[in-house]
């Protein structure tokens, strides 16, 4: 179904379940890691994605596709999905819907924004992380994050003093 | 429960405080508090603040209002808001203090019920208020004139509040003034205000002041047009810019309202202008009906955007240009709000375009309306000739028919690179008007590729407007009881030269479905060389011969070198039975009769 036009540089992604993934080199420059190995001329042939593995991957370059900044009539427009332009709106209810995803995937695609260094794709899924604990007791963070109180009763009492201001 | 754990705490050092950035900063200045890990304060090491500050107002009792009365009450109010004012503003500058990375992200967000606007809660100096707040940008100037905010990149403003009272600047009382952005903004990048009223910006004598800005986002803002022109004009690299629910109102309402609204955006590559609001006679925040036609006319517009990509218009049709051209606009998305009529034929100036449809759908809509409207619409269309995306919705499409030769001649525009277009809108259930208004489109657009049409009937309109769920329900529902409909009827008086060999569920009998005389009639340059790709979406009738299916036909027998044709005709599944039925039509030629020369094409369902 997709038409790809003539002269788009077109980007191989592999990851290391041995999937590969044929993006168009804008999309792919989404990911300033990538974008880096482009400037640097690393990319001729495949780009091997290590620790992502494809269904993450998959994921990240539909991410990637949907905010490309690109306007022409490009490889979005093949998608038959709404305008690929960088439309504030619309991208923020996609967004939405992008992240309804299980916390496992939502950790994976935390480390995977990290690594390849997508920002947009980062604080999408951080806000999404904190927004699950936002409004929580501090022993809900506590266990949210894994921590277990090592402190003295007298020293946690000397803590919020200090920080009397979080605790009001 | 145990594979649903977050598994945050794996994460490195690093990326774990990334992620915290979001953390409100009540909530990470509790950190400390966990466990030794996290001894050292979360936003000493994260970079990003997130400041929130809930004011839930006071309440009095009867028996302190019967004892102090109302003044001594008003003091009260005044004296705790203020007091949790400078609580807030002493531990965020604590939290700044604190910090041992820069601070590059600052978000405000503000909750108060005392004081009915942000530069309020930011400009006020508490010993001088009595009408005349003082001008000395406390807050903001307190925060980020903080060493370790200065090399803030991300600002962002929210009140959240917004009680509605959007009328406000009508009761503005002279002396007040509004919220500075002229602190130092060496470093930002975004700037992100919502819900704000009143704006000031840098004086216009200003250098440069906020040289790395490249985004900004204001959302239902107030603010004065030469305003926001001199934040712009103090942003060299603005490239994106998001202006929604922007009300521009004047600061003096004794003046009349400006024969024409010019905004420069020097550096814009990305536009959006949803729901903004010239001057007060735009509305939608101001409900008074104008009896004179002439001072009811929209703002006209004119945008100075020469390095423009992309733009996307919401709102009122209205006279507007672009001026000069930018070369490099290659996509625009329009959406046009309808005004409406009440009963006597007064315009109605709410920009509610909700209630517009209802009341111009209830009481029939005359196509005098349409005809005024056409050259403005034109016009504005005439400005994205250079686009090669259009994106256009209206109501009704019936507004952009153009009827006669000669209007058309004089009317319609030519976009000799456009390839793909996507329409949306309401028609009349006939559909004949609606399919010129499509003729017209085609005729303007020689290189189309690709061209989708969502449809809505007039008559299903109004459920939607009353409640959106109901009717999703009812429409889901309807289209269950439509197809078996379909089917009992074909099995009760099969056609037979409708049924085609296999086809098991029968057919409608499609010699019914007609011509349409504004589009069958004529021909178009891109139906012969370059329409590869059309989309129809539309809720399949009771009636066959619907606009929806009548185009189905009209592209399968003219479209020359269409390859691909994407149907959703409304069933609860997309496409499911009308996708194997338009086949089945295609595949006879009883029914639709492909030009010699045209290329075979395939059915496939639309996937919205």
């Amino acid at each position: 179904m997709a038409t790809r036009e003539a002269g788009k540089k077109m980007i191989m992604l592999k990851s290391p379940d041995g999937m590969e993934f044929e993006v168009e080199e804008a999309v792919a420059m989404e990911s300033q890691t990538i974008r880096k190995m482009i400037e640097d001329d690393c990319a001729d042939t495949a780009i091997l994605i290590p620790n992502i593995n494809s269904k993450i991957l998959s994921r990240v370059i539909e991410y990637c596709n949907k905010h490309v900044p690109t306007t022409g009539a490009t490889g979005a427009a093949a998608s038959d999905t709404v305008a690929p332009a960088a439309l504030a709106e619309d991208l923020k209810i996609w967004d939405a819907e992008f992240i309804k995803v299980n916390r496992a995937t939502r950790f994976d695609l935390i480390q995977a924004a990290s690594y390849l260094n997508i920002k947009g794709l980062l604080d999408l899924t951080s806000q999404t992380t904190i927004d699950t604990i936002s409004d929580n007791s501090l022993e809900e963070i506590r266990s949210f994050l894994s921590t277990k109180n090592d402190y003295l009763p007298e020293e946690e009492q000397t803590i919020r003093r200090e920080n009397q201001w979080a605790f009001q | 429960m145990a594979g649903d754990v977050d598994r945050l705490s794996d994460l490195p050092d690093e990326l774990l405080l990334r992620v915290l950035r979001f953390v409100p900063a009540k909530q990470a200045a509790a950190t400390p508090a966990l466990s030794r890990r996290w001894r050292s304060p979360l936003y000493r090491s994260s970079g990003a603040m997130n400041l929130e500050m809930f004011d839930e107002g006071y309440e009095y009792d009867d028996d302190y209002n019967s004892r102090y009365g109302q003044d001594e009450c008003k003091e009260a109010a005044k004296a705790l808001f203020f007091s949790r004012r400078d609580a807030f503003v002493s531990a965020a500058v604590a939290v700044l203090d604190a910090a041992d990375v820069p601070v590059t992200r600052l978000a405000l967000r503000l909750e108060y019920s005392y004081l009915d606007s942000i530069w309020m809660f930011l400009d006020l100096d508490p010993d001088r208020y009595n009408g005349s707040p003082a001008r000395d940008f406390y807050v903001l100037a307190s925060l980020l004139s903080h060493p370790a905010a200065r090399r803030v990149e991300e600002l962002c403003l929210v009140d959240v509040e917004y009680d509605g009272s959007r009328g406000r600047i009508h009761d503005r009382q002279e002396g007040e003034v509004d919220v500075a952005l002229s602190f130092g903004g060496l470093n930002l990048r975004l700037l992100d205000l919502a819900n704000c009223c009143e704006l000031v910006s840098p004086p216009p004598a200003a250098p440069v002041v906020f040289p790395r800005l490249s985004s900004l986002r204001m959302g239902h803002c107030t603010t004065g047009l030469d305003t926001l022109q001199s934040l712009i004009d103090a942003a060299p690299a603005l490239a994106d810019v998001c202006l929604e629910s922007v009300v521009f109102a004047q600061h003096d309402d004794r003046c009349r309202p400006p024969q024409k609204a010019l905004l420069r955006f020097p550096a814009a590559t990305v536009l959006v202008l949803e729901r903004c609001n010239w001057a007060q006679k735009d509305g939608p925040y101001y409900k008074y009906i104008e009896a004179d036609k002439a001072a009811a006319a929209a703002i006209p517009v004119e945008i100075d955007a020469p390095r423009l990509r992309c733009f996307r218009y919401k709102g009122l049709l209205r006279p507007f240009s672009l001026s000069p051209r930018p070369p490099d606009l290659g996509h625009a998305d329009l959406h046009f709000v309808p005004r409406g009529r009440d009963e006597r034929g007064n315009k109605i100036l709410r920009g509610d375009e909700f209630n517009f449809n209802m009341m111009s759908l209830g009481h029939g809509r005359g196509s005098k309306t349409g005809s005024r409207d056409l050259e403005p619409l034109w016009r504005f269309l005439g400005n994205f000739t250079g686009a090669k995306e259009l994106k256009l919705r209206i109501n009704p499409i019936e507004d952009m028919a153009v009827l006669s030769e000669a209007r058309r001649a004089e009317l319609l525009p030519a976009f000799p690179i456009l390839e793909r277009v996507e329409l949306h809108g309401v028609h009349r259930p006939k559909g004949r008007t609606a399919a010129v208004a499509i003729g017209n489109l085609l005729r303007c657009c020689p290189a189309l590729r690709d061209l989708r049409i969502n449809l809505t009937a007039e008559h299903h309109y109004p459920k939607y407007l009353h409640d959106q769920d109901l009717f999703l329900e009812s429409k889901f529902r309807a289209d269950g009881d439509k197809c078996i409909h379909l089917r009992n009827r074909c099995r009760v008086s099969p056609n037979p030269a409708a049924v085609s060999p296999g086809g098991d569920d029968g057919d409608a009998n499609y010699d019914e479905v007609s011509e349409l005389p504004g589009l069958s009639q004529r021909s178009f340059d891109c139906l012969r060389s370059s329409l590869t790709r059309v989309g129809l979406q539309f809720r399949m009738e009771e009636e066959v011969d619907c606009l929806g299916v009548r185009l189905i036909k009209f592209f399968a027998e003219n479209a020359m070198v269409l390859q691909e044709m994407f149907i959703d005709g409304g069933n609860g599944k997309p496409g499911e039975h009308i996708t194997g039925k338009v086949e089945r039509w295609v595949a006879d030629s009883s029914c639709i009769t492909r030009k010699p020369g045209a290329s075979s094409f395939v059915v496939l369902p639309l996937v919205r």
